[in-house]
C-alpha cells in the first residue's frame, strides 16, 4: 500500500521534470511603514528605494522569460511588515529563491557600492554551539538536543541552503560587477564590495536559497545621486533579473544532474 | 533542657545544615563577583574603538579611572565611544548612546543594556550595524579578555537587531 502511494507521489515528478517548473522568486523590499530604514542627507528613505527597486525587479523578472518566472513581493506598498512575516510568506509560497533588497548606510560618507550577502550564524555563541553539537551527532532527529530553544534550530534552517545561497550571491555579484562596477559610463558605475556573510534576521528560518543585496549607500552622495535616476534603476533591476535567470539555469542543471 | 532551648538548638542545627549546602553554591558566585571588583580607585589603560574615514574600525588608547567594578569600567568605555571625536574619527557607537546597566552571567557573557538612543540614533544599513557590533566586540575582547560573549539589550529587553538587519537575539561571540 505504502509503495503504491509513493509511486503515485512520483507521477508528477516524472511527468513534469524540474527544468520545466515555474520558478518562484520572492522579492523582499526592505523596511516599510514606520520603519523607514536608512535616510540620506537629502531625505531619501531606504524604504522608498527598496520598494521602487522591488517593483522594477518584478517587472524585469516576469517579462519575456520562458518558462516563466513568478515574482512574489513581501510588500507592494509602504507598510510595515515584520521580518518574521516575510519569512513566513516566503516559506508558505514555497519560493525557489529569496532576494531581500536594502540600501546601505555607514558613519563615513566615503563608503560606497553594492554588496551581496548570504546567511551565516557562526558569530552567534549559542547558534554556533548548537550547530557544533548537531554536526558532531549523526543528525537524526532522536539525537538532536531537544532542550535547545526552537529559534536556534530555526536559525539553522537556512544553513541547509548555504551552498545554493552562496552560488546565487556569486552570480548576482558577478552580474552587477559587469554591468555597474566595470562600466566605463560614470553614470552607471557603482563599486563592487563583493560577497559577504552575516546573520540576517530576515534570512533566519528561510527554507530556500536566499540572498540580501545592499544595493548602494544612501550615506554616499554619488551612490545616492544614481538612485535618483530612472535609467540607472532600470539597468540595475534588469541586471538582477538577468542574474536570476542564470541562477535558474544553474539550479536546473544541478537538479537534472541529481536525477 | 528547657523546651525553648531545644527549639533554639534545633534551629541552629538546621541553619548549619542548610548553610553546608548553600555556601558552596554561594561561594561559586561570590568568587565570580569577587573577580569583577576593582581593587581601589586606580587608573587603567584601555582601548576604545571608532571608525576612520575609510570605514575601518580603529582603536585608540585611553585611560580611565576604574570604578568600583569591572561593570563600571565597561559602561565608562562605551560612554567614551559614544562621544563625538575630533581628528577625523567617526563613531561606530551612535553619538549620545547611553548605557543603562551592565551585568555578567556565570557563562562569562556580558549583558549591555542600552537606552533606546542606540537604535533611535543609529545610521542603519548592514554596514552601519556591522561596525557598531564590531566596535563593541573588540572593546570587550581587548579590555576584558575574560569575557566570552556579549548580549545586547534595550531598556531591559532583548534586542532583535540594531536597525533591522543583523540578528542580536542571541549571545554574540566576542573572541
Ligand atoms: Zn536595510
Amino acid at each position: 500500500m505504502k509503495i503504491k502511494i509513493l509511486l503515485l507521489l512520483l507521477v508528477p515528478v516524472l511527468l513534469f521534470p524540474d527544468h520545466l517548473k515555474v520558478m518562484k522568486v520572492i522579492i523582499d523590499a526592505g523596511h516599510g511603514g514606520y520603519d523607514g530604514g536608512a535616510v540620506s542627507d537629502y531625505g531619501i528613505r531606504e524604504k522608498d528605494v527598496t520598494l521602487e527597486m522591488a517593483l522594477l525587479l518584478k517587472k524585469h523578472i516576469e517579462g519575456a522569460t520562458e518558462p516563466p518566472i513568478t515574482a512574489i513581493l513581501t510588500r507592494s506598498e509602504d507598510k510595515f511588515v515584520p521580518l518574521i512575516e516575510r519569512v513566513g510568506l516566503a516559506n508558505k509560497s514555497e519560493g525557489d529563491l529569496f532576494i531581500s533588497l536594502h540600501m546601505n548606510a555607514s558613519p563615513t560618507k566615503r563608503d560606497s557600492g553594492f554588496e551581496v550577502y548570504f546567511y551565516d550564524s557562526t558569530g552567534d555563541a549559542e547558534t554556533a554551539a548548537v550547530a557544533k553539537r548537531e554536526n558532531e551527532q549523526d543528525g537524526s532527529v532522536e539525537n538532536k538536543d531537544r532542550n535547545n530553544p526552537l529559534f536556534i534550530l530555526w536559525d539553522l534552517a537556512q544553513n541547509e541552503f548555504s551552498k545554493e545561497s552562496s552560488g546565487a550571491s556569486d552570480i548576482i555579484q558577478s552580474a552587477l560587477d559587469g554591468a555597474l562596477n566595470r562600466n566605463a559610463d560614470t553614470t552607471l558605475k557603482l563599486r563592487d564590495r563583493g560577497v559577504k556573510q552575516a546573520n540576517f534576521l530576515v534570512l533566519n528560518g528561510m527554507k530556500m536559497p536566499s540572498v540580501l543585496l545592499e544595493m548602494g549607500f544612501l550615506t554616499n552622495k554619488n551612490d545616492e545621486e544614481k538612485f535618483k535616476k530612472q535609467e540607472f534603476k532600470e539597468r540595475y533591476a534588469a541586471t538582477i533579473a538577468d542574474a536570476v535567470r542564470e541562477i535558474r539555469q544553474k539550479f536546473d542543471k544541478k537538479s537534472a544532474a541529481g536525477r | 533542657m528547657k523546651p525553648g532551648r531545644k527549639i533554639l538548638v534545633a534551629a541552629v542545627a538546621a541553619l548549619l545544615l542548610v548553610s553546608l549546602f548553600y555556601f558552596p553554591l554561594r561561594r561559586k558566585f561570590s568568587l565570580h563577583e569577587g573577580a569583577l571588583i576593582n581593587s581601589g580607585q586606580s587608573k587603567r589603560n584601555a582601548v576604545i574603538f571608532f571608525v576612520n574615514q575609510d570605514g575601518k574600525i580603529v582603536g585608540r588608547d585611553t585611560e580611565i579611572v576604574s570604578g568600583a567594578t569591572v561593570l563600571d569600567d565597561i559602561k565608562s568605555l562605551i560612554t567614551q565611544e559614544s562621544l563625538a571625536r575630533a581628528g577625523g574619527l567617526l563613531n561606530a557607537i551612535p553619538v549620545g548612546t547611553a548605557v543603562r546597566n551592565v551585568f555578567i552571567d556565570e557563562n562569562k557573557c556580558v549583558y549591555i543594556d542600552f537606552e533606546r538612543s542606540i537604535i533611535d540614533r543609529h545610521v542603519g544599513g548592514t554596514e552601519g550595524e556591522s561596525l557598531t557590533l564590531e566596535a563593541l566586540k573588540r572593546t570587550m575582547a581587548e579590555n576584558f579578555p575574560e569575557l566570552d560573549s556579549m548580549k545586547l539589550l534595550v531598556e531591559g529587553k532583548e534586542l532583535a537587531s540594531l536597525a533591522g538587519h543583523i540578528s542580536t537575539r542571541l549571545k554574540l561571540k566576542v573572541k
